[in-house]
């Protein structure tokens, strides 16, 4: 890392990573915050998301046919985990440790069909020629795909704040985030609004998975890597918060890129400081609600 | 408390577990050595769960890093000797999970559960990436040590049987004996009310820190065990895999202190029967954490596990404070 | 002789709403002050900035002399003041005995003991009986907390809170749903373990609490409008206005 362009491509290496995460990890922080639900199944959702859209893209027109389908499959199985739980929902929506068993089982199934169904091989997509080029900004060369990725990751963030902060859904969501008994007192029946949160979250998981397909490909494995940092962001954040969760994605997609960048062997650790580190001084995450 | 049953049930289960090497080959055995390892593990678990209310999803953590410990010891600074390697795994162990202990014991249930689930990954990746840990690969060569002063030959599938049965049985009795003492009933108190206990005096996140690093040490004991029963540790032993099949054990154990183990010594003969059979046993796997997330009961757990009963912040044992003036 | 307890100045916000106002008690050993007012008037929450439970908006706590506005409950504790909780708050799954040894001990080096069954520790369950003897509890002594009827609950919360060593009590609504007697009975307890505990106590029965206290302090709307002894706020009129002509149980 000797000049100011490394640097900045880290950065922008960082910034791309953090933003997919947050894609990833706003979807999770939403149906913790909202459900009071754990889905650990996300990470699998993101794999077999991502394997669709390594098979359905290609060049050209067809890697937007790719995201689609990526986009698709996320929800579908978003809403089928979902549709699971409710299956107990009286004793799941309350006990935190039978939604781990079931979005864990749910994981560990997807990830062993999808390493049945693709023989366990990795796959990548080829990042569509328009967008493919090398940008060279301030004396660094960029690589165009990740300023594009940038570029419609921050759009679509704005697009979830504005459901949030601007939408009578996102008005819900955050009743419910809040105060959950507030929400039912009002009348408005908690199913649709969770069904919506599920099905957005599958979304934005499958999303991740088909933009994010040019730089991190499908392979086995995938769905613990993506958990893992998923889970970080979502605790470091604060559960419940996109703003938290915004402000964490960057944070670990920096934290992630300059580690592998300066210690490579030690990339591990310093994400595990990181975490140490900003739970001791805020337990409750950086959006977190502090005891009064 | 189920008190004499209990007992009973834990002296019938010794006994018949002592006889076993008279009937089985040394296959079972080590089976059934496994079995014991892996009950431990659900043990300290278990004990972290009654003593806290805490879920983790990452004793692979503490398991693994004690076994890679033991790895190493016995690999590269030729330690000869069980009981040191049992010092060593242990010690180190809870050195290394002291920064976990005190941050995790400030988090919310749900949040813990969380740290401790990304933890044990960051350390699985870590594992696979250090050249010196052997990589994906792992460390093989593991010999098994002697066990001054004890007259065990450790190498002989029964003589370690009978090593890791006495290891935890004397573990398990040391979690007992911990319930009945003052810390242990501080710790009961810290469960049922953290701000009365606080405006007693009690430091909650301090008893929270130290059932966390107690735990972790029982874990540390059953990574040692392991590794030497393999002969061989392989970042696997850090994976999320690991922390379910613990997590399930302590689930369905049902009866205190001896339920987890026997339920886990269960799951072990499940798990290789299962393996032999298909290739596709994480996925029967996968369905069984499902089932067992949709039918069983769960009671008893449930009431210590409700996120909204334990979580250590004050406001939640006095309900609204600040809307009561 | 320094006061026991002092709240200088201290104000709470919750967003908009201003809970309380630049109130200031003074506390001295052997005081037994009444923290009195309408509901709202911010007299928990005062309690709630007291103990450590929340933080003060702003203002300071000094307990014994010491600043302790930025210590955690815990640590206030162990510096010598006690509460107890409006809605009751003991152990439910443990004995009574057990209640009151869990704050007898909390000063002793013994409650970190891992090894010594609990229950063989001689000194402190002596210390326990006693403390049962004199609060007439020892009928009770092996009956889950969870199991014992209201009144007798009021009467262990109290005397869980005096176990501990320490020289300031606060209580909070220590009458909460007993009779007039059964709360007068209960205070004169608490008054009688010590002459010198300084002891700050909230209840709505106002005739009751100026018959009991020594002095007074008359919270209204997060304000503290009026203070001193019984016969001065009574002859103030000062209960007559916020209670709009109300005297007895608000």
């Amino acid at each position: 890392m000797h000049t100011v362009g490394d640097w900045l491509l880290q950065l922008a290496i960082g910034t791309s990573f953090g933003l997919l995460l947050f894609l990833l990890a706003s979807g999770f922080t939403l149906t913790f915050g909202l459900a009071r639900f754990v889905n650990l199944a996300h990470g699998a959702v993101f794999l077999v998301a991502a394997y669709v859209a390594t098979n359905v893209g290609g060049p050209g027109w067809r890697f937007l046919l790719g995201v689609l389908a990526a986009t698709a499959v996320g929800l579908v199985l978003s809403l089928a985990t979902y549709g699971l739980a409710r299956l107990r929902w009286q004793r799941m929506s309350t006990d935190s440790l039978r939604q781990v068993f079931l979005t864990f089982g749910v994981l560990l199934l997807l990830a062993d069909l999808a390493r049945w169904h693709w023989d366990g091989l990795p796959r990548s997509l080829a990042a569509p020629a328009a967008l493919d080029g090398s940008v060279s900004l301030g004396g660094a060369t960029f690589p165009g795909y990740r300023l594009f990725l940038i570029g419609a990751v921050l759009l679509l963030a704005l697009g979830l704040w504005w459901l949030q902060d601007r939408t009578r859904f996102g008005a819900l969501v955050r009743a419910g985030v809040d105060d959950p008994q507030m929400l039912e007192a009002t009348g408005v029946r908690p199913g649709p609004v969770f069904i919506g949160v599920f099905a957005l979250s599958g979304l934005l998981a499958g999303l991740a998975a088909g933009l994010g397909a040019p730089i991190l490909g499908a392979a086995m494995g995938q769905e613990f890597e993506v958990l893992v940092l998923a889970l970080v962001i979502v605790v470091l954040g604060g559960p419940g918060s996109l703003q938290g969760a915004f402000a964490a994605s960057l944070l670990v997609g920096l934290v992630d890129a300059l580690g592998k960048a300066l210690l490579p062997a030690f990339a591990g650790f310093t994400m595990m400081a990181l975490v140490v580190v900003v739970l001791a001084i805020r337990p409750q995450g950086i959006a977190g609600r502090a005891e009064p | 408390m189920t008190g004499r049953w209990s007992t009973v049930t834990a002296l019938v289960a010794l006994a018949c577990l002592a006889l076993v090497p008279l009937v089985a080959d040394p296959f079972q055995l080590t089976l059934l050595t496994r079995g014991l390892v892996w009950g431990l593990l659900a043990a300290s678990l278990w004990a972290l769960l009654r003593m806290c209310g805490l879920v983790s999803f990452g004793h692979a953590a503490f398991f693994g890093v004690a076994a890679y410990v033991t790895g190493i010891a016995t690999t590269i600074w030729e330690v000869d000797n069980v009981f040191l390697a049992l010092a060593l795994g242990v010690g180190l162990t809870c050195a290394v999970s002291l920064p976990l202990a005190l941050v995790a014991s400030r988090l919310q249930t749900i949040s813990f559960l969380l740290v401790t689930l990304a933890f044990a990954e960051m350390l699985r990746t870590l594992a696979l990436r250090w050249r010196a840990l052997g990589g994906s690969d792992g460390l093989p060569g593991v010999v098994r040590p002697d066990a001054w002063p004890l007259p065990v030959e450790l190498a002989a599938p029964r003589g370690f049987f009978y090593f890791t049965l006495a290891v935890v049985a004397a573990c398990l009795l040391g979690l007992y004996v911990i319930a009945r003492s003052a810390f242990g009933h501080v710790l009961v108190g810290l469960r049922e009310s953290g701000t009365r206990m606080a405006a007693l005096g009690y430091h909650p996140a301090a008893y929270r820190a130290a059932a966390v690093l107690l735990s972790a040490g029982l874990a540390a004991v059953a990574g040692v065990l392991h590794a030497y029963l393999n002969r061989f540790v392989n970042p696997e032993d850090l994976g999320a895999l690991v922390s379910a099949r613990a997590l399930l054990t302590v689930v369905v154990g049902g009866v205190p202190f001896i339920g987890p183990p026997l339920a886990a010594l269960a799951l072990t003969f499940l798990e290789d029967i299962l393996s032999s059979h298909t290739d596709r046993w994480l996925a029967v796997l996968g369905g069984l954490y499902l089932a067992v997330s949709l039918l069983v009961g769960l009671r008893r757990r449930r009431r210590r596990v409700d996120p909204a009963a334990t979580a250590p912040e004050p406001a939640a044992a006095t309900p609204t404070p600040a809307r009561q003036p | 002789m320094t006061d026991a307890l002092v709240l200088d100045r201290i104000s709470k916000h919750i967003g908009g709403v201003q809970i309380n106002q630049a109130v200031s008690v003074r506390l001295r050993p052997g005081e037994r002050r009444a923290l009195i007012g309408p509901n709202g008037a911010g007299k928990t929450t005062l309690f709630h900035i007291a103990t450590g439970l929340i933080r003060p908006s702003g203002g300071r706590i000094r307990l014994n002399g010491r600043d302790v506005t930025r210590l955690p409950a815990h640590r206030r504790a162990r510096l010598g003041l006690a509460r107890t909780f409006q809605i009751t708050n003991l152990l439910p799954q443990l004995t009574v005995a057990q209640n009151v040894a869990m704050a007898a001990q909390a000063e002793s080096r013994s409650r970190w003991d891992p090894v010594r069954p609990w229950h063989r520790i001689a000194a402190l369950w002596q210390r326990v009986d006693e403390l049962l003897a004199r609060a007439d509890l020892l009928p009770v002594r092996d009956v889950p907390v969870g199991r014992l009827p209201y009144g007798l609950q009021r009467r262990l919360e109290v005397i869980v809170a005096a176990a501990r060593p320490g020289n300031v009590m606060l209580l909070d609504e220590p009458g909460a749903g007993l009779t007039s007697e059964e709360t007068e009975e209960l205070m004169r307890l608490v008054f009688g373990l010590d002459p010198d505990l300084a002891v700050m106590f909230i209840d709505h029965d106002v005739a009751l609490t100026l018959k009991l206290a020594t002095t007074v302090t008359v919270l209204n709307l997060g304000r503290v409008v009026a203070e001193g002894t019984p016969d001065q706020v009574r002859a103030s009129g000062v209960l007559d206005e916020i209670y709009l002509g109300q005297v007895g149980r608000a």
